[in-house]
């Protein structure tokens, strides 16, 4: 192995906004609050914030939106601080691609101090897509159905991701592997719920704080066979911010840091079957950013203490385990089972929720426990010897993974 | 109010590809320096890099790739009125990748199994709107 350090880039604040179900509040407003927070938690002052970084992509397609209500962009966060920032950036995807950005941004000299933020917009409409009846009495989609070239040959179907796109892989695995039943997956949403219930910025803590028993689970309404409303994150509306900095820097701030020890991305690369809802797809592209991942880090899926796996859809974490190589192939299902994921197990996963017990804040709360862990910081929460901990945000081109340590390299 | 699924809306380089299914007859981008068949058509080959495609005839048969039943959750209103409903996707037999969409007419949830063969059939979802439909070759049978 090279003697060589890969990465001198850490995590140094944190801050969340307030939560909410709908638009209670305005999105640029939350966006502030949790940037502020982020930047007070650090110990820096406004000035010290040379870079300003977010993904700017509402779940849903942008349109005739406006920053601030519907998303937030950088230059909007500029603007509301009023900070001079040498590097800005709006980065596609999911927080996690504006994550890798800003981590490389501060390696590469770009800034000292990045503030990175992502703000979730939830219409209240109950879906970000909506129907419109045109002139002639045909009713048409608006929002995510007519954005992309290949909905010419799905919309047509009513194949609708993103919850089609959960329950194909899934029927597959079910094939291929035998396993992935409801029953066993219910052992993973109820313990993300009772996690959720743990961290006080999570939705279901403060406005439904209940467990989810698995009578709840295995009678609940089905979205798309098979899966269920609780294996879907529920939409809200929040925001949550980083501070990134250098390792060397983050010493001399005001919170134990948490060190960026690998870092992981890549779009799906040219394969056989290339459909995005294809099992082989989404295991195939974790593969890669596993692969990726732990030879940028150094270190393998064994060495790790705690994992923050996606959980958008609870299958998505299911693919998470088995593309990172933390159980085996086909063998994830059989892995949640006894209490080998609760926050005292052989490999606690989401110990703050994830999105299915905090809400959809994609991947804020998975970057944020994963951080807060290393540094001791999780409070009630705290993992025992959680001193390497693994972050996988996202899937396909909008994903990337991290391996974050207590210990600089 | 006119209930009915979105219609699919032909681009440059699926244009062919519409124009066949109009005429009830399913053509598929193939390229001519590796012979890859590819859907949905692309510019390039996904395989090889190579400019020269053109459309050739499948034979429409092939196998349930995966499978779902909506049942809430649909966004389009047509798609609400008739929940719940099945899509999933078929594989070709032609090739490994070659994957579409398809709504199993004739066929319950619990008739689908993923490997089961399938066949195309065309489907007017609206005037002069035609979509490939695949249905599970048991149920062709049946049905005789």
């Amino acid at each position: 192995m090279s003697m060589t350090k890969r990465h001198s880039a850490a995590f140094a604040g944190f801050g969340q906004s307030r939560v909410f179900r709908g638009p209670e509040a305005p999105l640029g407003d939350l966006a502030v609050e949790a940037s502020l927070a982020a930047i007070k938690d650090a110990g820096l002052d406004l000035s010290q914030i040379d870079g300003v970084v977010c993904t700017p992509d509402a779940p849903f397609s942008r349109g005739d939106s406006a920053d601030g209500a519907e998303f937030v962009s950088a230059s909007y966060m500029v603007k509301a601080l009023g900070v001079d920032p040498r590097w800005t950036a709006d980065v596609p995807g999911t927080i996690a691609n504006s994550t890798l950005a800003a981590i490389r941004a501060v390696e590469s000299g770009a800034c000292n101090y990045a503030l990175l933020f992502r703000a979730l917009h939830n219409p209240g409409s109950g879906t970000y897509g909506h129907t419109e009846e045109t002139k002639s009495g045909e009713i048409q989609m608006s929002g995510t159905d007519a954005h992309f070239a290949v909905e010419q040959f799905r919309a047509s179907y009513g194949l609708y991701p993103p919850a089609d796109g959960a329950a194909l892989p899934w029927s597959q695995y079910q094939a291929k592997y035998n396993s992935g039943s409801r029953e066993q997956m219910a052992a993973l949403v109820m313990q993300a719920r009772k996690n959720g219930l743990a961290y006080e910025g999570s939705y279901w803590a403060q406005y439904k704080p209940v467990d989810l028993t698995i009578g709840d689970y295995l009678g609940a309404r089905m979205v798309s066979r098979p899966v269920c409303i609780f294996d879907c994150d529920i939409p809200v509306q929040g925001a949550g911010a980083f501070i990134i900095t250098t390792a060397e820097r983050a010493r001399d701030l005001a919170q134990p840091p948490a060190y960026v020890h690998g870092i992981a991305d890549g779009v799906p690369a040219r394969r056989s079957v290339t459909v995005d809802e294809a099992l082989e797809e989404q295991l195939a592209h974790n593969r890669d950013i596993g692969r990726r991942l732990w030879a940028d880090a150094g270190c393998g899926p064994g060495d790790v203490s705690i994992a923050n796996l996606y959980d958008g859809f609870s299958i998505m974490t299911i693919f998470w385990m088995e593309g990172l190589g933390l159980c085996g192939e086909g063998e994830a299902f059989d892995f949640i089972q006894a209490g080998r994921i609760s926050p005292t197990g052989q490999l606690p996963i989401n110990p703050s929720g994830g999105n299915l017990g905090s809400g959809r804040l994609h991947g804020i709360n998975h970057l944020m426990d994963g951080m807060l862990q290393v540094a001791g910081r999780s409070g009630k929460r705290q993992v025992k010897g959680a001193d390497l901990a693994v972050v996988a945000v996202g899937m396909g081109w909008a994903a990337g993974a991290f391996v974050l340590g207590k210990d600089p390299l | 109010m006119i209930l009915h699924p979105p219609l699919p809306v032909a681009d440059d380089l699926s244009q062919a590809f519409w124009e066949g299914v109009n005429e009830r007859r399913l053509l598929v981008q193939r390229c001519a320096a590796c012979r890859r068949f590819q859907f949905p058509p692309d510019a390039s080959c996904a395989s090889c890099s190579s400019t020269e495609l053109s459309f050739e005839e499948v034979s429409g048969r092939g196998a349930v790739f995966s499978f779902t039943e909506t049942v809430s959750g649909a966004r389009h209103p047509y798609f609400q009125s008739i929940s719940p409903y099945l899509v999933g996707l078929v594989q070709l037999e032609e090739q490994e990748g070659l994957i579409f969409a398809s709504n199993f007419p004739g066929s319950e949830y619990a008739d689908l199994e993923i490997g089961a063969p399938v066949d195309v059939e065309f489907q007017e979802i609206a005037e002069g709107a035609v979509i490939p439909q695949f249905r599970l070759r048991t149920v062709r049978l049946a049905e005789r």
